[in-house]
């Protein structure tokens, strides 16, 4: 218990001031042109727009559209779509949000924005996917426009029936806007029996003696098995030769040891005012975990 | 524990430590963990306030040494108006945000970089597991 407090603590204590992660981002133009969003016109644009998809798992975080409302106030529903072979697929699960916009003066191109949160709504965005967000009229009454990009490279489809059916993508303006998400961090699998790097004769360290195996198994005067042989290979090139025992040498001469310290400033710490680093924790047989950033 | 990479002696620790957390709008308790101030292991001279025009003509020559200082990945140090290597930060290789995993034997085992992978449980965190994730992972490395 004292373990999964003094973790939790540790999580905590770190503060995530984040910088958005944009999946898209298109600003408006200024021209006051866009995309007619009725309840005879659908819009529905790509993303990412780069000639690859997303390369890892995302958390849909925010989304952000630019418009220019065409009456007092309009009800919309904005979508996420899976992409179905270069045209707009089926809605994610939960990724269907009805709101009103309305009008807030919107400056000399009447351009408006609005912003909301998806944070509650765990809308997973796939790695090697594309995805669409779509733009729909709920009622015959609430009519938009999605402000023209400043670029003309966005793909984009139109429905005249509510997002049932889509036309043939194309290519021109998409619709101004901001779509965010949060990475999914997995954790690597860590392999707690693997000998290190270099110790041939497989007795838990680095010395003299790996120094000797490994150049008697280059010269040919002894065998090595499958896990020697990778263990071996200290550069990691693909082979064993005479760059992996002078690799050795140095390490065992120099040998790699995260060796720093500095003094602990916080007041409110059990080392505070001692000096601190990896050699310490080490030392007491801890694991550590060293964060490099600011906290607030 | 952390190492503050951006702030460095002369800086307000204040809300890093949160010892007066009544004044900081970013916590609302003591921290309890070590923190330090990532030191400087080489400044360079040359790139310096007066070595800098005022492109921006805001009256100012800081915005362009500090992105010069930058681009060279280098840290701006805005409180002592230096350019530097951070000391901790450059022997681990820790970009900012970097949390850095290391086992009883000193290996590094994990590195997250935080900006990427938001541990938030109040933001996406908790949709995208993050925060346990990042936390079954440290219990695993204690327990092995």
């Amino acid at each position: 218990m004292k373990l999964n407090i003094s973790i939790l603590f540790l999580l905590i204590n770190i503060l995530f001031a984040q910088d958005r992660t944009y999946l898209f981002y298109a600003t408006p133009s200024g021209s006051g042109e866009g995309w007619e969003i009725s309840s005879e016109n659908s819009f529905s644009q790509k993303f990412p727009i780069t000639s690859y998809p997303l390369n890892e798992d995302y958390m849909l975080e925010r989304i952000h559209i630019y418009y220019i409302l065409e009456g007092a106030s309009a009800n919309i529903q904005i979508k996420i779509r899976q992409d179905n072979n270069g045209s707009p697929g089926e809605t994610l699960d939960g990724a269907s949000w009805d709101i009103t916009l309305q009008g807030h003066g919107g400056g000399l191109s009447g351009i408006e924005e609005y912003i909301f949160y998806t944070t509650s709504d765990c809308v997973l965005l796939e790695e090697d996917n594309y995805y669409w967000i779509s733009l729909n009229s709920t009622d015959e009454n609430s009519q938009i426009k999605w402000a023209h990009t400043s670029g003309s490279y966005y793909n984009y489809s139109i429905s005249h029936d509510s997002g049932e059916n889509w036309s043939p993508s194309e290519t021109g303006f998409g619709g101004a806007g901001k779509i965010s998400g949060e990475a999914v961090y997995y954790a690597p699998e860590i392999n707690y029996n693997t000998y290190e790097n270099g110790d041939v004769n497989l007795d838990g360290g680095l010395n003299v003696l790996d120094v000797v195996a490994l150049s008697s198994f280059i010269l040919g005067n002894i065998e090595f098995n499958a896990e020697q042989i990778e263990i071996g290979d200290f550069n990691q090139d693909g082979g064993n030769n005479i760059l992996d025992v002078v690799g050795l040498v140095n390490e065992i001469l120099n040998p790699t040891i995260l060796n720093w310290t500095l003094q602990d400033i916080n007041p409110n710490s059990n080392s505070y005012s001692q000096m601190i680093g990896p050699p310490i924790y080490l030392a007491e047989d801890k694991i550590t975990g060293y964060y490099f950033g600011k906290a607030g | 524990m952390g190492i503050n990479k951006y702030q460095y002696s002369g800086s307000s620790d204040t809300c890093m430590l949160c010892d007066d957390h009544e004044s900081c709008n970013n916590c609302d308790e003591e921290r309890t963990l070590p923190w330090t101030n990532d030191i400087p292991s080489q400044i360079f001279e040359g790139i310096s306030l007066e070595n800098f025009e005022d492109l921006n003509d805001d009256g100012t020559t800081e915005d362009e040494t500090a992105t010069a200082c930058q681009s060279l990945g280098y840290i701006w140090n805005a409180y002592e108006d230096e350019c530097f290597i951070a000391y901790a930060a450059e022997i681990m290789d820790a970009a900012l945000r970097d949390f850095i995993l290391v086992d009883r034997s000193g290996k590094e085992v994990a590195r997250i970089n935080l900006t990427g992978y938001n541990p938030d449980p109040q933001g996406a965190g908790e949709c995208s597991g993050n925060y346990e994730s990042i936390k079954s992972l440290i219990i695993d490395i204690i327990e092995n």
